[in-house]
């Protein structure tokens, strides 16, 4: 019995080990760092009301997200929220259909890439959805690892692999000395 | 005749029902803090939600040391300590207690390196996530060994419920993984969704089933969290309109039907690595078809799993879901769980 909870426990701390890492790591490829300005073009093409407006985005450099996938948010505060992650379409082109059913002043939020090491973009943008109407801005993103050296993030995940392969072993060691206990109490009745 | 058999237990010493009071607070923190930080930011460290988190933390710290202090009975249960005995499930929820105080500051310091915009899945955020974890499943350890302490009927049913009750909080916590999909801000690629909500809650529900002495126990532990969330989406809505949390409102995953396969399948004694793998599959489909289902056509916040993502989710969700079935089921057995019982058969 021993053999199997350990057999079940042990599997269960590689694949939270293995995840930790995997989700330390980079999205599909790494993502150009090293003073490369990344930006984005992104172009809204409104259909009229009642209708979706076409929302096109295209990277620059294209691979600057290696394939991945790109949250784009566009929101009136405390009102109106268009958010979902888009999926390439080409190298570095997404496409989507979002509703603004008001003009003005609208904020959005754009990133791409895991975690810390991701790149976001905020700002605002000057909504005219009348129909046949188009609404371009050019978004800069900066990286979330900012001035922190890249060897931070993996460090903590390392720490968290550590912390939690201790806590794994503590409780399966606690749950092991249970169950001879608790054995051994039955023989000892019998 | 167990040693200390007689003596006060925890249910009676107060510290079982401060436990479950905190455990719980805890998690409705930390939603309402993820809300928060998506609509408000971050200001400062001591924001309304972190500090009910930490005061709910704190409280079961304390409790919990309180408690391994005063369990003075010497049962087969209780951990030899030097000239002290340590009841084991008060020393896990201890522990995981400690982890989320002590990385708690360390948090902070993770927020000023790489600012306000930081992942869930944040080293420290994991730790405190373990930390939380853990404390539920010492809650589940500490209500069945109660359990198997006393001898009155009554008291027996109410801790065999304690036990089911800590479970829908284990899976609670477990969902809390994938909070950053749910909530529509995901720092990670989808694929990781279909995969982390199919296998990680297989753990507590096939657990439930196997130590809950209550027929159903799996699906009474699925629609118990599922009322959970009900209600966290109630107090967000709630708070929100006295400009106490953002608008940000997490989906609801569902469950049930993973649920009700682990249970079907203990009816026919299947191994707990079978009833995992039913049980990811059953979230898996149930929830494609949700998600699709409630997607809006287009604009608002779309949450979607794409044909791609849920291919490439199949078989690692698939396979993680076994794995916590057999995880579950291993500690179950350890716990003095045993063979599961069939889903229409009244509990001995």
């Amino acid at each position: 019995m021993v053999r199997r909870l350990a057999g079940a426990v042990v599997p269960a701390a590689a694949v939270l080990i293995g995840g930790s890492s995997l989700a330390g790591s980079p999205g599909p490829s790494e993502p150009p760092t090293g003073g490369v300005r990344i930006t984005a073009q992104v172009t809204i093409r409104h259909l009229g009301p009642g209708r979706p407006s076409l929302v096109l985005v295209r990277l620059d450099p294209p691979a600057a997200a290696g394939g991945g996938e790109l949250l784009l948010s566009i929101f009136t505060p405390g009102g109106v929220t268009n958010r979902q992650v888009l999926q390439p379409t080409g190298a570095g082109v997404y496409q989507a259909k979002y509703a603004f059913p008001s003009g003005g002043r609208w904020g959005y939020h754009m990133r791409f890439g895991p975690g810390q090491a991701g790149f976001v973009s905020a700002g605002v943008v000057d909504i005219t959805p009348d129909e046949g109407g188009i609404d371009t801005y050019t978004a800069v993103f900066h990286s979330g690892l900012g001035r922190v050296p890249v060897f931070v993030q993996p460090l903590g995940y390392a720490a968290f692999g550590l912390i939690a392969a201790m806590a794994l072993t503590g409780v399966s060691r606690i749950l092991v000395w249970l169950r001879t206990a608790a054995r051994s109490e039955q023989a000892s009745r019998s | 005749m167990i040693r200390g058999d007689g003596e006060a237990d925890l249910w009676a010493l107060g510290i079982l029902p401060t436990l479950a009071a905190g455990l719980l607070a805890g998690l409705l923190g930390l939603y309402w803090d993820i809300s928060w930080h998506i609509d408000k930011g971050r200001d400062t460290f001591f924001t309304p939600p972190h500090d009910f988190i930490y005061t709910a933390m704190a409280v079961v710290l304390t409790v919990s040391l309180s408690g391994l202090w005063r369990d003075r009975r010497d049962t087969p249960y209780h951990l030899p300590a030097g000239a002290y005995r340590l009841h084991a499930g008060i020393l896990i929820v201890a522990a995981g207690a400690a982890l989320v105080l002590v990385f708690a500051p360390l948090d902070d310091l993770w927020h000023r390196l790489f600012g306000p915009d930081v992942t869930l899945w944040g080293p420290m955020h994991l730790v405190g996530i373990l930390g939380m974890t853990l404390g539920c499943f010492g809650g589940v350890v500490c209500a069945r060994l109660e359990r198997a302490l006393v001898r009155e009927p009554r008291r027996r049913r109410l801790l065999g419920d304690l036990t089911l009750y800590f479970a829908v909080l284990l899976v609670g916590w477990t969902v809390v993984v994938v909070a950053e999909f749910e909530f529509m801000v995901p720092q990670y690629p989808t694929v990781w969704h279909p995969v982390l909500l199919a296998g990680l809650p297989v753990f507590g529900l096939v657990l439930a089933s196997r130590l809950v002495p209550r027929r159903w126990a799996a699906t009474l532990v699925a629609l118990g969290f599922t009322g959970f969330r009900v209600a966290v989406a109630g107090w967000l809505i709630a708070a929100s309109h006295a400009d106490l949390a953002g608008a940000s409102r997490p989906a609801i995953p569902l469950l049930i039907p993973a649920g009700l396969a682990v249970d079907l399948l203990a009816a026919r004694q299947i191994k707990g690595w079978g009833a995992g793998l039913a049980a990811g599959g059953a979230t898996l489909g149930s929830n494609l078809v949700l998600i699709d289902a409630s997607a809006p056509a287009f604009g608002g916040i779309r949450l979607f799993w794409t044909a791609a993502a849920f291919l490439r989710a199949l078989v690692p969700g698939l396979m993680l879901s076994a794995l916590m079935g057999a995880a579950g089921a291993a500690v179950a057995d350890s716990l003095g769980g045993g063979a599961p019982r069939k889903a229409g058969t009244r509990a001995c």
